[in-house]
């Protein structure tokens, strides 16, 4: 009976390991092995991985080195205003990885920061700087549930990391890592190809994509009004602590707004005063807390969030200058 | 070794190697060797396993005992024994921590192992087994890998007739049918259950938490319906409500779909051993009862507690107090026993007190209501009461409805569970029940019809259930063409992925409940098993990481 068993395993098998074969074939000639030493979300769909999540925490064996480095996290707002490229010429010697995810809130930052520690050897978080960009919607969820961020569940997927305490670890060496993110190219590259950012949906959505292109749209004003739930402000407190606990410098960034709407926003203003207390205990904690809003001309903003590509080099210049002025960068 | 992993899937290959090329003669042996492996494969030090050892030792010793002639007295004391030991190994609440091992040391397994143990000894006295086990088959009885952490749960006398004689001929359409099984299972494990554990953790809960739906989509409902759960300040707790429903059924389609898989990989990699083991759930939700919701569910582990507590309990009862007017009573306070210990196995804390304490209550009045609704009717009148296709709807909903509440006790600690009767209060919770039920049964009712229609054009319905639910999964997992975005603005709220992703779950389970209806494939083609391999590496596994452990690994 085993020879039989055999045989209908093989048959089983084989047609799956020869599309296996082929797939991965073909995903390294559509996405051929990136070469960037350091990381950029931006850069997520044109990669094999497709989706900011799955690019940094697929990618992130780029942080297990030990060169200064400065890494950029929050939402959609942080990436259009703070470009690596801009930035990593205003700080030399140091390698600038952005890994924002598009609608983070403060859980998402927490599990992209167990991202970098399960990447980053201990001895080599004195000279990590983490940046984190926050604005009044990341505090507007009602719940903390870091294990259903997008990177938490990317962290989840193909048993590459193991939950450990309160993060994460890598469980291979990072040569052994991207060996076997290369051998599991097969598994998304369907995702890859057929993702919103995929050849396929750019070729059926081209049109859309060049109409969403980023232009001055007159910001809406958020007129809700309700008491902000505190779940996220206590994630942030935790999530203080937690660097100050594993190593590295944190840097928290109040990120402007376009003053004539959102700025005047109920939710806005509420959120001027209850992170005070908030950020107070971070500085007691060691972070550098930046203060940015006054950049918040409407000129600058192409819709109630982002700011406009012609801001971000003042957006780079401003977070490099604090950076050094608070001795963070020498 | 979880296993829905390539490491098991190795293993079982080499083990069926070894088991099809030794002599018949030997096989005891390799099992004892795959048992060994697979045992080890959980320990983080050889130390860790040496209270089991013990444990099981002790047990071989009490059997012993047992077996003499005039020694049958040893019995109750051994069985006490036994389980004041097992108690102390898994640490229960009530022994308030009392720990005498000095290390880390492991119990997966261990409860399974009490039951067998227990039900030799009995058997032994009873004279159901003639002999003690010789140590090899003792040791492969009590540790088999194939039952090892969450049954079946298998009688010795069955487990060593299969072993003795096992079916070591099968035909290719066999070996095809036990794969397809074991493919089955791993789908519902790694893409149907884990959606719903990913649906019941986009769900967290705060019961202290002031409630507050200014971002809900509750906001929108009458003030009459929010009102219909309030907190003790009397504000709305409606969103709280629906969040623990919510939760509740996703944890039990989680429970249920993740346990069902595990057997269907178990029971279809024995079949390539040759080894027969018992089935374990029938179609539980559709019980038309509490009461025969347990002939359905865990079956083996049900018709244990029945063989070995409920019927000697019954016994000794009906011996005291065995008057016939007494007997229904009798019946229901031997069902509050058995259930009240069947709800303590399930773990160490308070929790699983208030979860025991629930099976038994439920059980009991299940029982009441048919001493005290039926039988006052009488065998016409009540078989027609319940052929009445609304009440039967409204009993299966009220079924469906307690025991996804009650195991919401697997769920929520201690704290919890007073935080929740302290925001719902006694009215609030007799509330929830009741809209519980009515949604069940309305779900419950909805289901059966669509599958009763479905299984009429059966062959290209639930292939097109199949495969599309398999598509809708890794459209929103994949995010293919901005799918999740797209259904959020069709929807207009912001659902959790997960959410989206249940959809396709759903139609994946309707598809096995076509299949279920139309009959057991015999000798599925080679290409219906391509499909379902390459579905699972495809889909399932590109997210199989985000899996959770299986539930009953703890036990």
């Amino acid at each position: 009976m085993l020879g039989r068993i055999l045989v209908e395993l093989g048959r089983l098998v084989l047609p799956a390991a020869l599309l296996y074969v082929a797939l991965l074939a073909l995903s390294l000639w559509l996405f051929p092995p990136a070469t960037e030493p350091t990381l950029d979300s931006e850069r997520a769909a044109a990669s094999f991985l497709a989706t900011p999540p799955a690019y940094v925490t697929f990618r992130a064996t780029a942080l297990a080195n030990d060169r200064p480095t400065l890494v950029l996290m929050g939402a959609s707002n942080v990436g259009t205003g703070f470009h690596t490229d801009q930035l990593g010429a205003l700080l030399p010697g140091f390698d600038v990885h952005s890994l924002v995810i598009g609608g983070n809130n403060v859980d998402g930052m927490r599990s992209t920061v167990e991202l970098v520690y399960a990447n980053r050897p201990p001895a080599e978080r004195g000279n990590l700087i983490l940046v984190l960009g926050l604005w009044y919607g990341m505090f507007l969820h009602e719940d903390s549930n870091l294990g259903q961020t997008p990177v938490a569940a990317q962290l989840r997927r193909f048993g590459l990391y193991q939950a450990q305490g309160e993060g994460f670890e890598r469980r291979l060496s990072a040569p052994a890592f991207d060996m076997a993110v290369t051998l599991l190219r097969p598994f998304v590259l369907v995702q890859s190809l057929l993702g919103p950012h995929g050849p396929v949906a750019q070729h059926l959505f081209a049109a859309a994509a060049e109409d969403g292109a980023a232009a001055f749209i007159p910001p809406q004003l958020d007129s809700r009004d309700f008491p902000l739930p505190q779940a996220q402000f206590s994630a942030l407190t935790a999530l203080v602590r937690r660097v100050e606990a594993m190593g590295g410098k944190l840097v928290l960034v109040d990120l402007p707004l376009p003053k004539t709407a959102a700025g005047a926003a109920p939710l806005w203003r509420r959120y001027q005063q209850a992170k005070l207390p908030i950020l107070a205990e971070a500085r007691a904690h060691g972070a550098v807390i930046i203060d940015m809003q006054d950049m918040n001309c409407d000129c600058d903003f192409g819709d109630g969030t982002h700011p406009l590509a012609t801001a971000a080099p003042r957006w780079s210049a401003r977070l490099a200058a604090k950076l050094k002025s608070a001795e963070l960068i020498r | 070794m979880e296993i829905t992993s390539v490491t098991f899937a190795l293993f079982v290959v080499a083990g069926l190697a070894l088991w099809h090329l030794a002599a018949p003669s030997r096989r005891p042996w390799v099992l004892a060797v795959l048992n060994v492996v697979f045992l080890a494969s959980f320990l983080s030090a050889p130390s860790a396993v040496l209270p089991i050892l013990v444990f099981a030792a002790l047990g071989w010793g009490l059997l012993h005992l047992v077996a003499r002639p005039g020694w049958g007295w040893t019995l109750p004391i051994g069985v006490g024994t036994t389980i004041a030991i097992f108690a102390v190994l898994k640490k229960y609440s009530l022994l308030g921590g009392l720990t005498p091992i000095p290390f880390a040391y492991s119990t997966i397994g261990l409860s399974y192992i009490l039951f067998r143990v227990l039900h030799l000894a009995i058997d032994l006295r009873r004279g159901d087994l003639k002999a003690v086990p010789g140590p090899l088959a003792y040791c492969n009885f009590l540790f088999c890998f194939l039952t090892f952490i969450a049954g079946p749960v298998q009688r010795y006398q069955d487990h060593a007739a299969t072993l003795a004689e096992p079916a070591c001929d099968l035909s290719a359409a066999e070996i095809r049918a036990a794969l397809l099984r074991i493919l089955d299972g791993l789908l519902k494990i790694v893409v149907v259950a884990a959606i719903a554990s990913d649906v019941a953790d986009s769900l967290p809960l705060t019961f202290a938490a002031a409630p507050d739906l200014a971002l809900s989509p509750l906001r929108h409902l009458p003030l009459a319906l929010q009102a219909l759960f309030q907190g003790q300040d009397g504000t709305s707790i409606i969103r709280t409500a629906s969040r623990l429903l919510l939760h509740a059924g996703a944890f039990v389609v989680y429970l249920t779909v993740d346990f069902v898989g595990y057997m269907d990989i178990v029971i279809g990699t024995g079949r390539l051993f040759g080894l027969s083991l018992p089935e374990n759930f029938d179609r539980p939700f559709a019980a038309a009862n509490f009461l025969e919701f347990w002939t359905r569910w865990h079956m083996t582990l049900s018709n244990w507690f029945k063989r070995y507590v409920f019927n000697p309990l019954m016994m000794a009862l009906a011996r005291r107090w065995g008057r016939r007017k007494a007997w229904p009573f009798l019946v229901v306070a031997a069902f509050f026993v058995t259930f009240l210990l069947m709800g303590l196995w399930h773990g160490t804390t308070a929790a699983t007190w208030v979860y025991g304490l629930l099976l038994a209550g439920g059980i009991s009045l299940n029982q009441l209501y048919q001493t005290f609704v039926y039988r006052p009717l009488g065998n016409k009148r009540a078989a027609a009461l319940r052929a009445n296709p609304l009440y039967a709807a409204l009993c299966r909903g009220t079924m469906a409805a307690f025991f996804t509440l009650a195991v919401a006790c697997l769920w929520l600690d201690g704290e919890q569970l007073a935080q929740c009767a302290r925001a719902f209060g006694a009215g609030g919770l007799i509330r929830l029940l009741v809209l519980a039920s009515l949604l069940a049964a309305i779900i419950l009712a909805l289901w059966d019809g669509a599958a009763t229609l479905a299984a009429k054009a059966a062959g290209p319905l639930a292939a097109l259930a199949f495969y599309g639910g398999f598509v809708a999964v890794a459209a929103i997992w994949g995010n293919f063409f901005n799918a999740s975005n797209w259904v959020a603005a069709a929807l207009g709220i912001g659902l959790p992925d997960p959410m989206k992703a249940a959809f396709g779950g759903v139609l994946v389970l309707f598809a096995w409940e076509i299949g279920r209806r139309v009959g057991p494939v015999q000798a599925p083609t080679r290409a219906a098993l391509a499909a379902r391999f390459l579905l699972l590496l495809f889909v399932g596994l590109s997210h199989a990481g985000a899996a959770p452990e299986f539930v009953y690994k703890g036990y």
